[in-house]
């Protein structure tokens, strides 16, 4: 997926939970139904907390994607 | 002191009175299992206890409530009051205590089986004398509706405590990587082939990898209950040893019916079922029992 298909992005890095999970979820609240909203999550908690909880939601976790440095690149459709 | 007339010697035998330090008076413990209970049988506690008691409570440790500062003369007329609104009276002694378990699947986001519920079911077939078996000592059971344990399952006499068996649809994983990171027990690496490998001798059954998916390539392959048998606390503390992996929730009572008839037959007076245990050998346990 390219860079210019997300609509919106937040960066949680050093985002403790469950602020993590409820800044994605009010940022998931005010974007359209459909359009793409990338995360930046750190491995752990938020890892195996955040996509979990987004799921549950309802929404859809289209990709996520290691990257270096002990994060992950989370994309979420929302619906 | 004299007897009120009125008084059920027999109902007294049943437990759920608690002589307290102070002459003539006594605490009522009640029967609220798993610790579930109505807001009006709240307020019908809190009007006894300001009615018949001093106004006072204790939240026991093992989800219970007991009225406190009750006269002896006034007991009678407090289980009266407190049956007609459709609360019971709790035990003590050597008995099967109320049983304990947490919220469960319904309610908490890590919940795998019905814990509240199959504690309510529990409750209602063995508590008091255990179906007439009248057991050596006191018997408690707690259950828990996942691997984090939070009502202490391994702590009683009986536990339960749910887990999940987890199987991958490879067709449906998309190689993310979110499992492997999300499995706290590391029982799950990345294979060359981008596929996840998890290692079932590190496997606890807690079910993350299903939960954590994003595609739902991880899916529940069964669910069922780990069983701890002869944990206690008191002077001597002791964990629950695992009896057995995945119990179907339809068979849990009769796995229960089966540690009670032998703890019957083989549990000296005042032997905790740890100690019977202990005495006889897991394994011979597990023959007897399974
Ligand atoms: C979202 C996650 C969790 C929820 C919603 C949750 C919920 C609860 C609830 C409702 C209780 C009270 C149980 C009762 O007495 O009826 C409890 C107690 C407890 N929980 Fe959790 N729990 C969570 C995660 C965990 C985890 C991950 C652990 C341990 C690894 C844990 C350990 C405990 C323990 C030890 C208690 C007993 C505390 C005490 O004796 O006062 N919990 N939890
Ligand atoms: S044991 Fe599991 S299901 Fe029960 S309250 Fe704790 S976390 Fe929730
Ligand atoms: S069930 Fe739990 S312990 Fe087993 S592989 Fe999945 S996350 Fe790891
Ligand atoms: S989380 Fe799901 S999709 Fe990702 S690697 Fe594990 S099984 Fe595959």
């Amino acid at each position: 997926m390219s860079e210019n298909e997300i609509d919106d992005n937040l960066d949680l890095r050093g985002v403790l939970c469950p602020i993590n999970f409820v800044k994605t979820k009010l940022k998931l609240e005010e974007m359209q139904t459909g359009s793409i909203l990338e995360v930046l999550l750190d491995k752990g908690d938020p890892m195996a907390n955040v996509p979990r909880s987004v799921k549950e939601e309802g929404h859809k976790i289209i990709k996520v994607k290691k990257e270096d440095g002990d994060f992950f690149r989370v994309m979420i459709r929302k619906s | 002191m004299t007897l009120p007339k009125t008084i059920d010697l027999s109902a007294m035998k049943s437990g759920g009175l608690i002589k307290q330090k102070e002459k003539d008076f006594f605490a009522i413990r009640l029967r609220t299992p798993v610790g579930k209970i109505s807001a009006d049988h709240l307020n019908k506690i809190a009007e006894v206890s300001k009615k018949y008691g001093n106004g006072k409570l204790h939240l026991t440790v093992r989800q219970g409530i007991e009225i406190q500062g009750v006269t002896f003369d006034m007991i009678q007329t407090v289980r009266d009051e407190l049956e007609e609104a459709g609360l019971r009276i709790g035990a003590c002694g050597p008995r099967f205590r109320v049983a304990t378990a947490c919220p469960g699947a319904g309610i908490c986001p890590n919940g795998l089986v019905d814990s509240a519920g199959l504690g309510l079911e529990v409750d209602e077939t063995f508590f008091g004398r255990a179906e007439g078996l009248d057991l050596p000592h006191k018997f408690k059971v707690a259950i828990a509706g996942c691997t984090s344990c939070c009502p202490k399952p391994q702590e009683n006499d009986f536990g339960y405590q749910g887990q999940i068996e987890p199987e991958l649809i490879e067709a449906d994983c998309d190689s993310c990587g979110v499992c492997e990171v999300t499995c706290k027990e590391g029982a799950i690496v990345m294979g060359e082939n981008g596929l996840p490998i998890r290692d079932e001798s590190k496997c606890i059954y807690c079910g993350d990898c299903i939960k954590s998916c994003p595609t739902d390539a991880w899916v529940s392959k069964r669910v069922g209950l780990a069983a701890f048998i002869g944990g206690r606390f008191g002077r001597h503390p002791e964990l629950g040893k695992k009896l057995a992996d995945f119990v179907p929730p339809e068979k849990a009572l009769d796995l229960i019916r089966s540690v009670l008839e032998f703890y019957k037959k083989e549990g000296k007076t005042g032997e905790r079922l740890g100690v019977t245990v202990n005495r006889i050998g897991l394994d011979e346990v597990k023959r007897r029992v399974l």
